[in-house]
């Protein structure tokens, strides 16, 4: 292990890239995680191709079929096929997913490394305001911040990003505070790089491995969090198929056609449990101490 | 330790402030006239002036702030707009459905959690781990409301062994518990394996070996009791994911708590009802982390005399 250490200093940041995809080859979770985001985010771009129906088109003589050679899962109370419109789904959780941890990793990042980069009277504000936004249960944040900005699927974006930057914000914090007094940061110092340099350009990059770990294991909590916002019916508005709403409508038929919520929960399952497995494994593979994510 | 106690007993009254002011605003940074929002369908002018009045919309915002929490200290946290009875009292009806369900599943999911912990970092390694950590995983990743759904489906319709919903027999409490429990027993087993494996690694654990006490000893009474005070850490802090888990599960199993009163206000817009659900789940918060603090200090005697 030391050994390793000793090269990354060496070995330039594009050769380090590379040997980290090796290590991921032969982790075999690490590969299975890779597979299943990587089977979203296809399914997400090429839904129209791969639905082998409209999520939209309704078969009133076709309603609450049990899953059969037509139709592999089924069809809802309108005679939808419940096939397509998970495909379909898989786009607004795929994009809520995605935009909303990036916002909130946006924010979370900038509170964090201007607390941790200037500490002082900054430092105990921001981190305050972080702590008790962490502290709180995100379901409660998101549903308060709904009531406020409405249901739908740009609200429920801004409601998950401003839950879960907290998090990150902690993550940044920590890194760059022990990140500053590294002497190359003095030594760029000292060659008249200014705060904004240093901060941005050389310690950043360094303190951010953390943060894309964390990050991956977000996406799947926004998606779940999104079909739970969606269950609660304040997610994206009908006749958009997302995967919290097909579950909220097929409530009222549960015990009629069950596989309306049976497919849907299976499919957020597997892409949560994906996420998670390629984050378990990115910690590895990144060299992170497991200690800096807690 | 009465220091301690006291210490964190007044810490506990800023958090409550801070949280206060962040609930009151919710319904001044809400698009619109606060009136429009206090205001139901087919509401007379006469009712428009009481509202005024009741919530001193014609003050300015700290003043109606200062009033707000006199009367919130009062036990006066306003009436709803839409059954026109008082927040208090519809509180006070919710209130013990969410109580029991939200105390079994964090009896349950410490029970459950620290089992599989203590199995999967006893077997390190092994396919007992490897099993109980996969059990862990899905615990956490899965959405409680999707699993209420499943077990509701499984065991009330398919198995019939217990009712579907209700809210009065202790039968009825079983699956809406379990379901809100796997979650947070999934986070105390991985938190539990992790620090019981960093304890047995200590030094005083490698003598006891060498000194010749048995395994399952030396595991259950050194190094489980050494690797608990982070699970209780995790367990106070995670209070109110526990209660914001039980939001979803209560509509999923119609238990007339307080996530369904916040949820079926919150689609009607009854804003006074929104803070005061809000306020009441934040209290219970607060409360839980402060008991996780004393149950802290009591086990781990180093923690209360660091605050000295």
């Amino acid at each position: 292990m030391e050994n390793t250490t000793n090269q990354n200093q060496i070995i330039p940041p594009a050769n380090r890239w590379i040997r980290r995809l090796k290590k991921l080859k032969n982790n075999r979770a690490g590969v299975l995680g890779l597979i299943i985001i990587a089977g979203l985010i296809i399914t997400a771009l090429f839904a129209d191709y791969i639905a082998p129906y409209s999520y939209k088109a309704q078969d009133l003589s076709l309603m609450n079929i049990p899953p059969s050679m037509d139709h592999i899962m089924g069809t809802d109370e309108f005679g939808r096929d419940v096939f397509s419109r998970i495909i379909l789904g898989s786009r607004i959780s795929v994009y809520v997913g995605v935009v909303s941890v990036g916002l909130s990793v946006l924010i979370g990042s900038l509170l964090g490394a201007l607390a941790g980069y200037y500490e002082g009277w900054l430092d105990r504000v921001l981190s305050t305001v972080t702590d008790l936004t962490w502290s709180l249960p995100e379901i409660l944040v998101a549903l308060l911040l709904v009531a406020v900005v409405g249901a739908g699927v740009e609200c429920v974006i801004i409601a998950i990003a401003l839950t879960y930057w907290a998090q990150y914000a902690r993550l940044i914090r920590g890194q760059i505070l022990m990140l500053k007094n590294e002497i190359y940061v003095e030594a760029t110092r000292s060659l008249g790089a200014t705060d904004f340099t240093i901060l941005f350009k050389h310690l950043f990059p360094n303190a951010i491995a953390p943060v894309i770990v964390a990050a991956t294991i977000g996406i799947g909590q926004a998606i779940v969090l999104e079909a739970t916002l969606g269950f609660l019916g304040m997610g994206a508005q009908p006749p958009l198929p997302s995967w919290g709403a097909m579950m909220s409508n097929g409530t009222a038929y549960l015990f009629i056609s069950p596989w309306v919520i049976i497919f849907p929960g299976l499919a957020m399952m597997i892409t949560v449990f994906g996420f998670n497995l390629f984050g378990d494994v990115l910690v590895d593979i990144m060299d992170i101490r497991e200690d800096t994510l807690k | 330790m009465w220091q301690f106690f006291l210490r964190r007993l007044l810490l506990m009254i800023p958090i409550f402030f801070v949280l206060s002011v962040i609930i009151f605003s919710l319904i001044h940074i809400v698009p619109g006239n606060p009136l429009d929002n206090l205001m139901g369908p087919g509401m007379t002018k006469a009712y428009e002036q009481e509202m005024v009045k009741k919530y001193n919309l014609d003050k300015p915002l700290p003043v109606q702030y200062l009033k707000w929490l006199n009367n919130m200290l009062h036990g006066d946290l306003g009436s709803s707009i839409i059954e026109k009875r008082p927040v208090t009292e519809l509180l006070l009806h919710h209130l013990p459905y969410s109580l029991s369900l939200g105390l079994t599943a964090i009896a349950l999911s410490f029970v459950q959690g620290v089992s599989m912990g203590i199995i999967s970092a006893a077997a390190k390694n092994t396919i007992f781990d490897h099993l109980a950590m996969m059990i862990a995983l899905f615990g956490v990743t899965i959405p409680a409301f999707w699993l209420g759904l499943i077990f509701i489906l499984i065991f009330a319709v398919w198995l019939n062994w217990l009712p579907v919903s209700g809210s009065g027999t202790l039968s009825s409490l079983i699956l809406p518990a379990v379901t809100v429990a796997l979650g947070g027993a999934g986070l105390i087993a991985r938190v539990t394996r992790v620090a019981m494996l960093e304890v047995a690694s200590k030094d005083f654990i490698v003598m006891l070996h060498a000194k010749g006490l048995g395994k399952k000893a030396i595991l259950l009474k050194h190094v489980l009791r050494n690797a608990l005070i982070p699970v209780i850490t995790i367990l106070g802090l995670r209070i109110g994911w526990v209660l914001g888990g039980a939001v979803t599960v209560e509509i999923v199993f119609s238990r007339p708590g307080l996530g369904q009163l916040l949820i079926s206000a919150l689609f009607r817009r009854d804003y006074p009802v929104i803070q005061g659900a809000m306020l009441l789940l934040a209290m219970g918060i607060i409360l839980g982390t402060f008991l996780a603090d004393m149950l802290y200090a009591f086990a781990d005697p180093r923690v209360r005399d660091q605050t000295h």
